[in-house]
């Protein structure tokens, strides 16, 4: 059976990486004693498909994973067995049967929505005039740093929302953007933008996923209403 | 304090896992509650000290006593003690982030010569006096591990050390402690520090006076006190089948050197390589029960969810169920995606077919290590394996689908001549023609890398008495070799050889070095085995500043008669013996390994009320 979870990222947990989270979810689900799926071959690994990375340090609270069981168990099972073998800093909120097969959580997820805390100077109006003028622009170009060298990508087109809010933890830009495997923004890029171009001060960022979605014809679902 | 650090720290340094310390299995206890505390130290990075037996048995051991509580702290990074200084943050815990200083006692592992300098640097990032005798306050600062068996270029910084295994020794450690505390959690150092020396294996190097001959050498080592005993003796867990075992080890959330559950089969060798440290001083052979394992075993599994169980010894495949053990393993586990790995090889065919029943192994490739290329060197070396053994072994593997083949070998052995040398390549080639044809039919190609270290003596062995060759004729060979493992298929590996040389002067070095020790660190020196920091120059000027000649110690051969810095610590195999090995190694004569055949007298089991203990022959039996 597969099995599709939302799950939440927080601390001191949103330091682990990507595959550093992908070994301690094997691991729970090893403790669990869940009836994993291997894959075949000389090295069999069990069949668990992660939603699309999160940057180092932000927290989330709804990551998905699907994985594949061997046998039969009721969704209450699993989340009991998981509940005892998961570390601070990590909480399954959701459990859905999936029918198979389903598309890679990967490849239907392609909007990601975040909160930004940080702390600056400047009025909400401020701060909304610089994103205003950011949204205005028709490039973004941010430099990507990979092994063959420099690489120039705009990440205008990638972004769909950006509005700020003054709260008592400080200001809060809530942002959508592109995700997955058609393309990615990272909410730093957008901040470091912000720095550098706008100016604008940005000290103690804290960056939360609020919400990872399948963006069709004009619908956000989330990758549990899309399988319903 | 944990908050400010998350918020404020972590953010910007390489690694922030190294530092979170919320592993599964992690203990928390209540700072109130225990009577004792104490922070166990590994100087090096979190990945490498994770990696360590050692600190997961203890760290079990100790917290599962209500009265006591543990707790860990590894070298901080370079960009972490950056973002420590900077914020003036003393040197914490993981556990509690507490500062280093706050606990009663603190213990170093001694794992290696070259992570000396980051001790220092813990000390002082924590805020602690380096010397001993300049620490009115503050923890106790202990060592432990094969380095405490020749501690001496550390003795002014450390308080007293633990020799051997620390198992029971620790636990009366804490316990004398814990009668010392004051209403105020304070002790008198000078008081507990004389108890503790009365404790079999805890060696207190500022209760020995030396005295040095005019040309350098030690005179003697005496006691400043009468009750002190003359020699320490090395600790031993007697029956290792009931020791302790830690069956809900930590759970790291990174990657560290060794990602898996590690059962301890057995621990010591007898097979007597005469460089071998470990061999010499881990001895006698002591096993633990087939049963006991494969319950631990089960324990692992459920307490960790690893995917892989590695069998842990010197030498493994020597364990003797080890076939039986690595069968029910496999029985057990292997549909559960769990793997099962011998991390040591002998170099037999025998080894090969357990390795190749271990199907997963396959793909990391196989290591073997003859250690010397010549039939003469290996037996100056009592290394008890012949060219036919190597490849026979060799042959086997590829032949069960191995393609990458690691060769470890050492050069500047004593007695090591051009031949010998030209012998490691030859051998390594005639691997290479091997590997050709078995793969053809397969298709494969075959891949050797010949990894080659430079010999270090070290205390406690039969080469104590050995030089090392200087850094030039180190090199020269290096270069020797590079020229003639040139070729498709062959891939040569070296160390640093100044690297080996002070690890050397440290390892043969005695209290004189301690200065050098605190210059080259002042100087900036740590992570020395790290390659992105290894700075030989500021080693150089440590040592003229300290006016101290390091090929004294690396490069000088030690008379028979002459006083080491070590041999008021007794290891357990007597000078004697080493020295008669010592004159077999000269005469190519080998000895054979006692746990099979009879004792070869490095007289530890008379002495310490030991012997080697092996459980194969029961299994045999039903
Ligand atoms: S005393 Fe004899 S039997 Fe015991 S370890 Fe030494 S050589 Fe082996």
């Amino acid at each position: 059976m597969l099995i599709r979870m939302e799950f939440a990222k927080g601390a001191p947990l949103k330091f682990l990486s990507h595959l550093d989270l992908m070994r301690t979810f094997q691991r729970i689900f090893r403790r669990a004693a869940l009836p994993l799926a291997y894959s075949q071959g000389f090295n069999p690994h069990p069949k668990i498909a992660f939603s699309p990375a999160l940057p180092v340090g932000a927290a989330s609270q709804c990551e998905y994973l699907d994985v594949e069981l061997d046998a039969q168990m009721s969704g209450d099972e699993i989340l009991t067995r998981m509940n005892r073998q998961l570390p601070e800093g990590l909480e399954i909120k959701k459990i859905k049967e999936v029918s198979q097969p389903a598309d890679a959580l990967n490849a239907i997820i392609n909007r990601a929505e975040y909160t930004v805390y940080f702390q600056t100077k400047l009025s909400e109006a401020e701060v909304a005039q610089y994103l205003e003028e950011l949204l205005k622009r028709e490039e973004i170009i941010i430099e990507k740093r990979s092994k063959k060298g420099i690489k120039k990508k705009n990440i205008r087109p990638g972004i769909y929302k950006l509005n700020c809010q003054q709260e008592t933890a400080g200001m809060c830009i809530d942002m959508v953007v592109q995700t997955g495997s058609d393309g990615n923004v990272r909410p730093e890029q957008i901040l470091d933008f912000l720095r550098n171009e706008c100016n604008l001060a940005i000290t103690e960022a804290r960056i939360t996923r609020t919400g990872l979605y399948v963006y069709a014809d004009g619908h956000y679902k989330t990758p549990l209403e899309v399988v319903a | 304090m944990r908050q400010y650090i998350q918020e404020k720290i972590l953010p910007h340094v390489l690694k922030p896992t190294r530092y979170l310390g919320n592993e599964w299995n992690v203990v928390k206890k209540e700072w109130e509650e225990a009577k004792v505390t104490m922070a166990f130290a590994f100087p090096d990075v979190y990945e490498i000290g994770m990696s360590h037996l050692g600190l997961h048995i203890l760290y079990g051991l100790v917290n599962n006593r209500s009265e006591f509580l543990m707790e860990r702290v590894f070298a901080p990074w370079v960009d972490m003690e950056e973002q420590l200084r900077r914020h003036k943050i003393p040197l914490f815990t993981l556990e509690s982030y507490r500062a280093l200083g706050d606990f009663h006692v603190l213990g170093f592992t001694l794992q290696y010569e070259m992570s000396y300098t980051n001790i220092l640097n813990m000390l002082d990032l924590a805020g602690i006096p380096l010397k001993s005798a300049d620490r009115q306050e503050g923890p106790l600062v202990i060592g432990g591990g094969p380095c405490a068996l020749n501690p001496e270029p550390l003795a002014p910084f450390f308080d007293c050390f633990l020799l051997g295994d620390s198992e029971e020794m620790l636990l009366q450690l804490l316990e004398i402690t814990a009668r010392h505390l004051n209403e105020d959690g304070k002790f008198d150092r000078e008081a507990l520090l004389g108890e503790l020396s009365l404790v079999s294996g805890i060696y207190v190097p500022g209760f020995y006076q030396l005295r040095y001959k005019p040309d350098g050498t030690i005179g003697s080592v005496d006691p400043a006190k009468e009750e002190v005993p003359p020699r320490v003796q090395r600790r031993i867990v007697q029956n290792l089948d009931e020791a302790y075992f830690p069956t809900k080890p930590l759970v790291p959330y990174m990657e560290i050197v060794h990602d898996r559950m590690m059962l301890e089969v057995m621990r010591g060798c007898t097979r007597g390589c005469r460089f071998c440290q470990a061999g010499m001083v881990y001895r006698p052979v002591r096993e633990r029960k087939k049963d006991t394992l494969l319950k631990q075993a089960e324990e692992l599994v459920q307490n960790t969810g690893h995917e892989e169980i590695s069998l842990t010894s010197l030498s493994t495949a020597d364990y003797s169920c080890v076939q039986p053990l690595t069968k029910e393993l496999l029985n057990r586990y292997q549909d559960g995606g769990i793997n099962v790995a011998l991390p040591s090889l002998r170099v037999d065919a025998f080894s090969v077919d357990l390795a190749a029943e271990i199907q997963r192994v396959r793909k990391s490739g196989l290591t073997f290590a003859p250690e010397a290329g010549s039939q003469r060197m290996r037996n100056v070396i009592n290394k008890n394996v012949t060219e036919e053994d190597l490849l026979g072994a060799v042959t086997a593997a590829f032949r069960a689908g191995w393609t990458n083949i690691k060769l470890y070998f050492m050069l500047g052995l004593p007695g090591e001549t051009n031949d010998d040398l030209a012998a490691i390549a030859d051998l390594a080639k005639k691997v290479l023609d091997i590997g050709r044809q078995e793969l053809m039919a397969q298709r494969g190609r075959p891949n050797i890398t010949v990894s080659v270290s430079s010999f270090v003596p070290k205390g406690h062995t039969p080469f104590q008495f050995e030089g090392q060759n200087p850094v030039e004729e180190l090199r020269a060979k290096q270069q020797f070799l590079r020229g003639q493992l040139k070729g498709r298929g062959l891939k040569f590996k070296w160390h640093e050889a100044k690297l080996s040389f002070l690890e050397a002067v440290f390892a043969r070095g005695g209290r004189k070095l301690a200065p050098v020790l605190e210059n080259a660190w002042k100087s900036g020196c740590r992570f020395d085995s790290w390659d992105e920091h290894f700075d030989y120059a500021k080693w150089q000027t440590a040592f003229e500043n300290a006016a101290i000649d390091p090929e004294f110690y690396a490069n000088r051969p030690f008379d028979y008669q002459e006083v080491l810095p070590w041999d008021h610590l007794d290891a357990g195999v007597s000078k004697a013996y080493l020295i008669r090995e010592h004159k077999r190694a000269m005469e190519e004569a080998l000895t054979h390994d006692c746990r099979w055949d009879e004792c070869t007298g490095c007289s530890i089991c008379d002495r310490f009320q030991v012997e080697n203990r092996l459980w194969g022959d029961e299994i045999n039996v039903d």
